[in-house]
């Protein structure tokens, strides 16, 4: 490289951090806000939602004044905090440093790996942070182990245990739908999960609960998590005679996954969970082939609470999307609004105690914290009655449609569906006998 | 026989990518990162034309292989080339470029998956093996690409002075041949490869902007394996590494995740024994 | 009629080393030079430095009274000056024919949309008349040394130039070859037609230490030694030149 092309490079990169230095500073003059950093891929579809889900409910208690403190009607103001998590953990653990200097409180963040990490430096600084994606169980795990550290972290999505909990339940219940439907007594499970840390215990799990659910396991495909081509994996398993493929699906292969799965007529059902098939744009990524993929969410067009479908219209009308489980951001907000009300104060401490307290009727369901002496300390309460997330298909057109709970422990929300098998699945299996 | 057709299939789409790739090395010397950011980026107009601006098909694809490769030549000549002596610099300057290519669309598009379609959509079974329409066409295209390029490498005085530039810079110099054109025709030759094949790939796959980063991988395995710079060992190659991809696939299922792995894995065993890949040439003593 | 070939002054240096001083000298359109000189007299220098693959530091090279001194090596071959290397270096991956056909190729001889097959047969008559047609499918690393000096001189004839530069053609050639070899660049001299090659007959500088062989070819002798001319005169009258035998320390030069 000459040395005009290197001094040119250098200065480039000095006016990129002298403009970002300067809006940093244009934030820390205006007080007389509540500052919530909203931490996230903002590249993303999941710092997307996180973000988005915290606009709306600004926007909605700012309207109304803000939030009391002390007698002081207060405004929110959002921090947009850059985390690029999906690519390296160093990155998210430099912003949130940054960041944790300018706001009171944080919430956000999808992987797990750099939750952890963002998690140490917010308890470092004191901060409440309340998760809105990452689920992994040791988050609050952490929490109830070293209580007195970790107190300021709280989470509004259920963990990862609890998901695989119901994604098991719908495969007993896809199960039975196999064997009424098809007259197959003991069906064939395949797995397809993507080549990511998250998936292994899911993989292990079914292994071990397939066969005690009267069902027989015929391999375990694991593709990488950005595979662009699994129409090799998918032929395997058509070999393979599955009548199941119980998918855990983080990655972008997702898509593509959906897309070749319904291109190809694979002739058994796809349940479990695909991160990407709870994105509006999943319709049009598979071109229409996405049809009957089933996924595992926090919210859908399914009547939760009473404000579940006005926020999820107001955000289809305001986003041309659909909301994922991470913008539960848009519930944190309300939930961070009344525990300072209710505390009269921002300090965080004193906010601790009364978030502890919380039980809120959210969009994404009822919200409550599991308490400090219980194993998943802070973590939100799974169960019925409490917050159950759900199973979501896609139909025909383009529809995204509940189906799960269905009649479990006697819930079935307003709006959901049963579910049904692929159509093609049901005539090559048909045709077969 | 699943493993024969997916494998033919898939194979067949590596060759034509790795053949582009082994051409530019041949003829300009460099080692390109930023290769398949023009498959990502011909994917994406192929998007743009024929979602966004509503396109004809027969518009849509040859103007975005068109664009794609332009940029791709553009990018070479005035990033690439003068650099070029230094490979650590090109290795470092491109893979800067291939990132900044994925900022670009992700700044403008976002990290969306997006989906062209198929020339011929739907799926014909073959010897009972379930194989995508699209397929047939990408293996039509990779076909004729590669037995286009044999016959012009072999019979047209352009693609004899390609073949001799690769061998010899500064004796083709001396013979009368602006190396630095051969290089720019090869270079237009390989980018048009993987433009093409990527318009051809882009409605089985997935248009989203990391798509990039497989093809280069895979390729860099095919081309380490047949040995730098032989178009003849890239071709085998890629046949391999496809076969062992969708071998561990059927027959080993449980250890699906080691696709890419088991592939990388017999690299490095040739590479272990031939070091100089499988039709590698020794590398000669560097001359003036 | 004016010369074809003129340099002017040339110098070239090697960090402290003057390979190349202040040489002058021309070369007629119907010529055969001979350049002689001890060891590291500069003679492959001088050759480098016309066929554009080094720059010299001062002076200038015309060829047909056109100044081309700074153009890249490829332009100067289309203009017409071919040279073969000392230490040969064919393109040793790609069969013979081809090699031959990439002069044919570089020298712009061949028109756009000629058909590849004529190439090739030209390229077939110029290994035709270096003695090696039967090798024309091997690959180029098969050959011998003395085969590859022929195919050397068979890719310069294929780019039917004007101007030949020839370094050391009888080097690793047998008493006989090197016979066979001196008739061959005669013949090619006087030009004619070789099969479908048009040889107009190239002006030739030839550098040789095989001095009996050469001074039976050649018209006239450029004589260097440290880099500078120290004789220029017919055959005849330099193997008497008493500088020249000096330089040579005392080595006949008959």
């Amino acid at each position: 490289m000459s040395k005009k092309n290197f001094i040119s490079l250098v200065s480039i990169c000095l006016l990129v951090l002298g403009a970002s230095w300067g809006t940093v500073e244009a934030r820390k003059t205006d007080v007389k806000t509540i500052k919530i950093g909203v931490a996230g891929p903002m590249k993303f579809t999941a710092g997307e939602n996180h973000w988005r889900g915290a606009i709306m409910a600004r926007d909605e208690i700012n309207k109304a004044g803000g939030v009391l403190v002390g007698g002081v009607k207060t405004p929110i103001e959002l921090v947009k905090v850059e985390t690029n998590e999906i690519l390296s953990v160093s990155d998210a653990i430099l912003s949130i440093e940054r960041a944790a200097e300018k706001v009171h409180f944080f919430m956000g963040t999808k992987r797990s790996e750099s939750a952890l990490a963002m998690q140490d430096v917010a308890m470092k600084h004191k901060k409440i942070f309340i998760g809105c994606g990452a689920a992994h169980p040791e988050l609050c795990v952490r929490v109830a182990k070293n209580y007195d550290k970790f107190k300021y972290y709280f989470r509004v999505v259920i963990n990862s245990a609890y998901m695989g909990k119901i994604l098991f339940l719908h495969l007993g219940d896809v199960a039975k739908i196999v064997r009424e439907q098809l007259g197959i007594e003991k069906p064939k499970v395949a797995v397809l999960a993507d080549k990511l840390k998250w998936a292994d215990p899911v993989v292990k799990a079914v292994e071990t609960n397939a066969p005690k659910m009267g069902m027989e396991l015929v391999g375990v495909w694991r593709p990488s998590a950005t595979a662009s081509d699994v129409t090799a994996e998918l032929a395997a398993i058509k070999d393979s005679g599955a009548h199941i493929i119980f998918q855990a699906v983080s990655g972008p292969m997702g898509v593509a996954l959906g897309k070749q799965w319904g291109e190809l007529e694979i002739p058994a059902a796809l349940i479990g969970g695909n991160a990407h098939a709870i994105v509006k744009t999943f319709w049009e990524a598979t071109g229409g082939h996405g049809h009957y993929v089933t996924t595992q969410t926090g919210i859908g067009p399914v009547k939760l609470t009473e404000k579940t479908m006005p926020f999820w219209e107001g955000f289809v009308k305001r986003f041309n999307a659909f909301p994922g489980y991470e913008s539960v951001t848009y519930d944190a907000v309300y939930i961070l609004k009344e525990a300072i009300e209710r505390a009269g104060t921002l300090d965080s401490n004193d906010v601790v105690l009364e978030l502890e307290k919380t039980d809120y009727s959210g969009a994404f369901g009822r919200m409550v914290f599991y308490p400090r002496d219980h194993k998943f300390a802070h973590d939100l309460k799974f169960g019925p009655g409490y917050n159950t997330w759900i199973l979501v298909q896609w139909r025909d057109g383009g529809k995204l449609v509940g189906i799960w709970p269905y009649g479990w422990e006697g819930i079935t929300y307003e709006g959901s569906e049963k579910y049904v098998l692929p159509p093609w699945m049901v005539k090559y299996w048909k045709k077969k006998k | 026989m699943q493993v024969l057709i997916s494998g033919i299939m898939i194979g067949s789409v590596y060759a034509v990518l790795a053949l582009g790739f082994s051409l530019i090395w041949g003829a300009a010397r460099i080692i390109n990162l930023a290769y398949t950011s023009f498959y990502m980026l011909a994917a994406y107009f192929f998007y743009v034309g024929i979602s966004l601006l509503g396109l004809n098909i027969f518009i849509a694809v040859p103007l975005s292989i068109v664009i794609a490769t332009l940029i791709g030549v553009s990018t070479y000549k005035f990033c690439l080339e003068r650099i070029r002596a230094h490979d650590v610099v090109v290795i470092l300057i491109s893979i800067a470029l291939a990132f900044f290519f994925e900022e670009c669309i992700l700044s403008i598009f976002g990290h969306q998956f997006h989906r062209v379609p198929p020339f011929i959509s739907g799926y014909r079974e073959l010897f009972g093996v379930r194989v995508l329409n699209q397929y047939f066409v990408a293996f039509g295209f990779s076909v004729t690409l590669i037995l286009g390029l044999w016959i012009f490498l072999s019979r047209s005085r352009i693609g004899i002075a390609i073949r001799a530039t690769s061998q010899d810079k500064e004796i083709v110099n001396l013979m009368g041949i602006s190396e630095k054109r051969v290089s720019i025709i090869a270079m237009i030759i390989g980018t048009g490869f993987v433009t093409i094949s990527s318009v051809v790939v882009a409605p089985i796959y997935v248009v989203e902007p990391s798509m990039w980063m497989h093809p280069i991988i895979m390729i860099l395995a095919i081309v380490v394996l047949g040995g730098l710079g032989s178009l003849k060992g890239s071709f085998i190659a890629a046949y391999i590494l496809a076969f062992s991809e969708v071998a561990v696939v059927n027959w080993l299922p449980m250890g699906a995740f080691i696709k890419s792995a088991v592939a990388l894995l017999v690299m490095i065993i040739v590479l272990a024994i031939r070091p100089e890949g499988l039709f590698g040439v020794v590398f000669e003593e560097e001359r003036l | 009629m004016a010369s074809l070939l003129i340099v002017e002054n040339l110098t070239k240096r090697f960090g402290g080393l003057t390979a190349v001083n202040d040489a002058s000298f021309q070369i007629a359109r119907d010529e055969i030079v001979g350049l002689i000189g001890p060891n590291g007299s500069g003679k492959t220098t001088l050759i480098r430095l016309i066929t554009g693959a080094l720059k010299p530091d001062a002076g200038i090279v015309k060829f047909r009274g056109e100044d081309i001194t700074k153009k890249p090596s490829w332009e100067i071959v289309k203009k017409g000056i071919s040279a073969t290397h000392q230490v040969v270096r064919p393109f040793r991956g790609l069969p013979i024919i081809a090699n031959v056909m990439i002069g044919c190729i570089g020298a712009g001889k061949a028109k756009r949309g000629e058909w590849v097959k004529r190439i090739e047969a030209k390229a077939q008559d110029a290994l035709e008349f270096c003695g090696i047609a039967h090798l024309a499918k091997e690959l180029a690393s098969v050959l011998s040394h003395g085969d590859l000096t022929r195919l050397e001189i068979a890719r310069a004839l294929a780019t039917e130039s004007e101007l030949l530069m020839l370094d050391e053609p009888f080097g690793g050639l047998n008493p006989n070859e090197t016979e066979l070899m001196a008739k061959s660049i005669k013949r090619l001299h006087k030009g004619g037609r070789f099969g479908r090659l048009h040889s107009e007959g190239p002006a030739m500088l030839i550098v040789e230490h095989k001095l009996a062989a050469l001074m039976k070819i050649v018209d006239r002798v450029i004589v260097l030694n440290y880099g500078s001319i120290l004789a220029v005169g017919p055959p005849e009258e330099i193997v008497r030149d008493e500088k020249v035998i000096e330089a040579y320390m005392g080595r006949n030069l008959q």
